[in-house]
């Protein structure tokens, strides 16, 4: 006899002695119960974790002031260059963001009626992985023909994530996506994106914008020239804007970009290189900002 | 599928109470083996099947579900013998060898002198050698168990036989 016939023979005479516990199914049932409410009290702190975060993010916005030097200052007012009429509320508690579209980030939720639908429909899990959510991102909201995800990684409890993605496999321009975890077994969303190649002083992330958006920063790209787009809700709102900055270094670049829409909510201003070769996306960044509620388009001339 | 062609949604709980009926038994079994005690075996396995229920939207392919099962045990299983490890850190090992002075068992004491020499091995030897014998897994289900390389479970198959029959020699003598 062998030793591995031996072996088999002793184990399964071994394992055949061992007797299961009846009310095994009964136990798990109950552990299911207690790591459940353990998940939801979690889900319920990191809720807490991002109202503070963003929320704070939110009072340093509505506070901050742009001036004509585009450099934001902390100071009284709004970041809009034309004051709002309406009065921008910070959420105060875990109900409150939940309810704000403003907790949802640019994409793909714009607000908080999308996130339940698509965490109530078991279909489409694509969202719940980090990477396949910058994947879509660079492919569906800035429209690069074969993205490639070089790396993602999740911090936990607070669910700040990033992921770095490359316009193709053969490509070493790279875009650093980042997203949010809605809760801890919750689907990600995107609240931003960032380059070396575009730098951006104006916009700030959380700033509340009126049209025309005003926009300053540093770039480098192929004839200097850069795409500035404003998005409302995911969709691009008026046309897309090109600024000069530098072609061989980082040069300065500012503008104004006019939008169309009526309402508000969340929305992002996207700045993109395209290529050289093809005039495909290569690399974008991507400032999150809000547009007041009483905003309306501005009358034709 | 229902009657008259109608899809019946099946619940998560109900996919896991078929695999609990399947597999709940052969890895209470499996990680005894590996633990040599029965309650924290179940208690290894019930966890097992706690986090496939909470986790199953993290499932990618509930096809694998049982090899995620598998490897879920052993990881418990590795948990359960680090915490004893440093508990009886310092302590002189407890010979488990206690040959039957009846000459009817003697099969028996060849079967428990196997699994007593089993426990002794090395952590990774001893899960790859029950998995391929006493679970009758291939090298790459083994390996896919364990989370190493096919190349991996066959130096760990080799060294552990290697080392339970110098074991056993070694009690013979």
């Amino acid at each position: 006899m062998t030793i591995e016939d031996r072996v088999r023979d002793a184990t399964r005479a071994e394992a055949d002695r061992v007797e299961v516990d009846p009310e095994a199914w009964t136990r798990i049932q109950a552990g299911v119960g207690r790591r459940r409410r353990t998940q939801r009290r979690r889900t319920a702190l990191v809720a807490a974790a991002v109202a503070l975060v963003v929320g704070g993010g939110l009072a340093v916005a509505v506070h901050a002031r742009g001036d004509d030097s585009g450099v934001v200052r902390a100071g009284p007012g709004p970041t809009t260059d034309t004051a709002p009429s309406t009065a921008t509320t910070v959420p105060g508690s875990v109900a409150e963001i939940y309810a704000d579209p403003r907790g949802t980030g640019v994409w793909p939720f714009t607000d908080h009626n999308q996130v339940l639908a698509y965490v109530t429909d078991p279909g489409d899990r694509t969202f719940y992985a980090p990477d396949k959510t910058a994947l879509a991102f660079a492919k569906q909201y800035l429209h690069m023909p074969d993205p490639y995800i070089v790396g993602s990684g999740v911090s936990r409890p607070f669910g700040a994530t990033g992921a770095v993605v490359r316009p193709s496999h053969d490509s070493k321009v790279q875009t650093r996506i980042s997203l949010l975890n809605l809760g801890a077994d919750g689907p990600f969303t995107v609240t931003g994106a960032t380059t070396d190649d575009i730098v951006i002083d104006r916009p700030q992330p959380g700033a509340l914008v009126t049209t025309p958006v005003k926009v300053s920063g540093r770039s480098v790209a192929f004839e200097a020239a850069i795409a500035v787009e404003v998005r409302l809700a995911g969709q691009l709102s008026g046309e897309s804007t090109t600024l000069l900055g530098g072609s061989t270094q980082l040069g300065p670049f500012s503008g104004e970009i006019p939008y169309n829409a009526s309402g508000g909510g969340p929305g992002a201003v996207v700045f993109y290189v395209r290529s050289a070769k093809d005039g495909s996306v290569v690399e974008a960044a991507v400032v999150p900002v809000l547009f007041p509620a009483d905003t309306r388009p501005l009358p034709s001339p | 599928m229902g009657v008259d062609g109608v899809v019946v949604p099946i619940t998560v709980e109900a996919q896991v109470e078929a695999l609990f009926r399947q597999e709940y038994v052969s890895l209470v079994r499996l990680a005894s083996l590996l633990l040599g005690d029965r309650a924290a075996s179940e208690e290894v396995v019930q966890d097992a099947f706690v986090r496939l229920q909470t986790g199953w939207d993290r499932i990618r392919d509930p096809q694998k579900a049982t090899a995620w099962l598998r490897s879920a045990v052993l990881n418990g299983a590795r948990s359960t013998i680090r915490r004893r490890a440093v508990r009886r850190r310092g302590l002189e090992p407890v010979p488990d060898v206690a040959p039957s002075a009846e000459a009817g068992a003697l099969v028996a004491d060849d079967h428990r002198r196997m699994v007593a020499a089993l426990r002794r091995l090395p952590v990774r030897q001893r899960e790859a050698v029950t998995l391929r014998f006493y679970l009758d897994l291939s090298e790459a289900a083994t390996a896919e168990a364990m989370g190493v390389s096919t190349g991996s479970v066959k130096t760990h198959v080799h060294r552990g036989l290697a080392a339970l029959q110098a074991l056993l020699e070694e009690v013979d003598r």
